[in-house]
């Protein structure tokens, strides 16, 4: 065994003082630092090294990141998930389903067809017809050729059963909508500010970079 | 038995948000030590910090574990240390010149007073330490830390700075070397630089007394 060549390899010395090296190799150091007070002297002296490092510590920052957000981050923005998930569908749902809820729906009989108004007549201020003759409550109601005031005491008694009946589910329903559409902008919205910092945050650094020497 | 980062891992890439919470619990401190260290700056290491979980919960879907969850941490807050050195080098040229300091260090050389004064001399140490390896160059001081103070092996190493393995010895030998010629410069001796004999209660004791 040469003992310069061991001399020349501070690599094969910092495995050793890091205890990285196998037993075979360990012993080949050892006998060597035995014999060579140079290298011996050296290991000493980066041992005392490491124990000054040991006496820096970071400061005692104030951490606790935590990732607030639930986003759906594999999930295809809403603009694109519009068209196989209807937000805006449900979004209308649950506007009927409210509007049946709350009671300010104007469900009357007007000659060719049912129409529907939102803001009960008992209001009797400004009325929104929300659709055509017939087509929302049409399937459930039998009409025909009868006398208008007959019909539509027929309509509205069948229609507030149907909503007696339904009235709990289609509150729940509702609720349960209402919540999911809810939370889905509520997800996008914060999405839409992370997006927003980070655009900033790149633009603050072009900045520093432009304005740089 | 304890919930492993893989376990966790595979929770959070399912989106389970608290699970990912659960790893930055366990592992802020070391990535804010690693910052500290090799940036030198309080708010600039809790930047990167913040950052580099930031990244790594957007990413976390297409993390395959074909590393150890903290090796990809560290590689992903390396990267955002070394950007901002690029970005901050004036700042970094005008780090106050090791040499030029001086510090109340000769306390360290003295045996008499140092006895008496452990954490004194401790904190006086590590600021020592903290300016010295501020001068030392990048790859260097990141060698130093990652061996040192995160107990990485010289091959991972090798791996986040991305060189042979020898590279990373070489590189570590150089710092530590660097390291111990300024510290003897300033009066720290091999072998004194932390007392290992300790005092006797006795000498404490009067140190103490005299001290009030
Ligand atoms: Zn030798």
């Amino acid at each position: 065994m040469d003992a310069t060549s061991t001399c020349d390899r501070r690599e094969d010395l910092v495995a050793y003082l890091y205890g990285e090296c196998e037993a075979e190799e360990r012993e080949r150091i050892e006998a060597h630092l035995a014999a060579c007070e140079r290298c011996a002297a050296e290991v000493d002296g980066l041992r005392s090294v490491r124990r000054s490092l040991a006496a820096w510590a970071p400061p005692e920052a104030d951490l606790g990141f935590r990732i607030v957000s639930d986003l759906p981050r594999r999930e295809a923005p809403w603009w694109r998930r519009v068209g196989s998930r209807p937000a805006w569908g449900v979004a209308a749902a649950a506007c009927v389903a409210a509007a049946f809820v709350l009671g300010v729906l104007d469900v009357r009989w007007e000659g060719d067809g049912v129409v529907i108004r939102l803001g009960r007549a008992a209001g009797g201020g400004a009325s929104a017809e929300v659709t055509g003759p017939a087509e929302v409550a049409a399937p459930a109601v039998p009409v025909t050729a009868g006398a208008p005031e007959a019909v539509d005491d027929v309509l509205m008694r069948r229609i507030g059963t149907l909503i007696e009946q339904s009235e709990r589910r289609q509150q729940q329903e509702f609720a349960t909508r209402l919540l999911a559409l809810a939370q889905e902008f509520e997800l996008q919205r914060r999405e839409d500010q992370m997006r927003v910092q980070q655009e900033v945050g790149a633009l603050a650094d072009y900045l520093v970079r432009v304005s740089g020497p | 038995m304890a919930i492993t980062d893989d376990q966790l891992v595979a929770l959070a890439a399912g989106g389970d948000t608290d699970a990912f919470n659960q790893l930055v619990v366990r592992w802020e401190r070391p990535i804010f030590a690693l910052a500290y260290r090799v940036l030198g700056q309080e708010d600039d290491a809790r930047d990167v910090c913040q950052e580099a979980f930031l990244r790594a919960f957007r990413s976390i879907g297409g993390f395959k574990g074909q590393a150890k969850f903290s090796s990809w941490l560290y590689r992903i807050a390396l990267n955002l240390c070394r950007d901002w050195i690029r970005r901050e080098r004036r700042v970094t040229m005008v780090a106050p010149p090791v040499d030029a300091d001086t510090g109340p260090l000769d306390i360290l050389a003295d045996p008499d007073s140092y006895a008496s004064e452990e954490a004194v001399m401790r904190r006086e140490l590590g600021r020592a330490v903290e300016r010295i390896m501020a001068g030392l160059p990048e790859e260097q001081r990141t060698a130093i830390v990652l061996k040192e103070y995160h107990g990485l092996t010289f091959q991972e190493i090798a791996d986040l700075q991305g060189c042979p393995l020898s590279t990373v010895k070489t590189r570590v030998y150089q710092g530590l070397a660097a390291l111990r010629g300024h510290l003897e410069r300033r009066g720290i001796r091999p072998g004194t630089a932390l007392p290992e004999r300790r005092p006797s209660p006795f000498s404490r004791l009067t140190a103490v007394r005299d001290s009030e």
